[in-house]
């Protein structure tokens, strides 16, 4: 597949402590088009990778989070990107094997963007891309500037 | 917690067996021949090792995975390239994810039968690790995928918990 300027642009967050995880996500990202993507441990080190990339003025477009980590669960992350205004409007994909209905609807009220129970098959993952990339696109509309200063 | 007589073992048998074909199909493409409870196959040093425990009240389902090492290791060939395979890390990685899918498929089967689990984060161990204080492997259920061995085998327990692996 051949990546657009669009997949090229958009910067990604893999959070997940299984490494094997991360790297299929990776994988199957790179084989979408999406070629800008770091990876993170655990929610403290996500959390530390959002801000210095905020700093940096090169911001995360999209973030898959893990909720079961060690350190800073997923859902941790969750609340604290939701209640900060710099990650407030970022596209956060919960990615976990929680699967209980309770867990799942707590995670979308809290703020998720969408949530994938695993195993993740390559299908989904370009389903719920396609999801993300549409939201941004409306969010672009929108706000068609946004200062990272 | 509820009694261990308040749900049938059998059927959280019955349920972690299939939870783990459907899981190593979605993750492997691979389909498992069939499943057989009991002790016929020994563990091994080399297997992959691993257990994660649904927690409440100080009290453990502590459910164990073993994995046969050239198994998971063509398990895990089928989806990554040869480079990024010379890792060892990354088929123990594999092992905690199925323990990890496994493990949340178990706990959503339980805590709908009122039980408020909360689930650890899987580990691997070593052997004498995984079988401390497990009398005997009758519990164990081995699975046989397509070349008909057994290699993958799960059990799952409940016992006290004095000493949990890691708790969320």
């Amino acid at each position: 597949m051949t990546s657009t300027d669009a997949q090229q642009n958009y910067r990604i967050l893999v959070v997940d402590d299984n490494m094997m995880i991360r790297q299929m996500v990776t994988a199957q990202l790179n084989k979408l088009g999406y070629t800008d993507i770091e990876k993170a441990v655990n929610g403290a080190d996500a959390f530390a990778k959002l801000e210095a990339a905020y700093a940096n003025g090169k911001p995360f477009s999209i973030t898959f989070l893990d909720w079961n980590m060690p350190e800073l669960n997923g859902f941790e992350v969750l609340r604290k990107c939701r209640m900060d205004a710099r990650f407030m409007p970022m596209p956060i994909i919960m990615l976990s094997a929680e699967s209980e209905q309770r867990n799942i609807l707590q995670a979308l009220k809290a703020g998720a963007t969408s949530y994938i129970i695993k195993p993740l098959t390559p299908e989904i993952l370009e389903k719920k891309m396609a999801q993300v990339v549409q939201l941004l696109a409306k969010q672009a509309s929108i706000v068609p500037a946004v200062s990272h200063a | 917690m509820p009694k261990t007589s308040d749900f049938c073992l059998d059927e959280a048998a019955e349920f972690l067996a299939g939870s783990m074909k459907t899981t190593l199909n979605s993750m492997f493409n691979v389909e498992i021949a069939g499943t057989e409870r009991g002790a016929f196959r020994k563990l091994r040093e080399d297997d992959y090792l691993c257990t994660t425990d649904l927690i409440q009240d100080g009290t453990c389902a502590r459910l164990r995975l073993s994995f046969d090492r050239q198994m998971m290791q063509e398990l895990v060939a089928r989806v990554f390239p040869a480079e990024d395979l010379q890792d060892d890390s990354i088929y123990e990685s594999a092992a905690r994810e199925v323990a990890n899918v496994v493990g949340s498929n178990l706990k959503t089967f339980l805590n709908e039968r009122g039980y408020d689990l909360a689930m650890g984060i899987p580990t691997v161990l070593s052997k004498r690790d995984f079988e401390k204080n497990q009398a005997s492997l009758e519990n164990f259920i081995f699975m046989k995928l397509p070349r008909d061995k057994d290699v993958v085998g799960l059990s799952f327990n409940i016992e006290s918990c004095d000493n949990p692996l890691q708790s969320r």
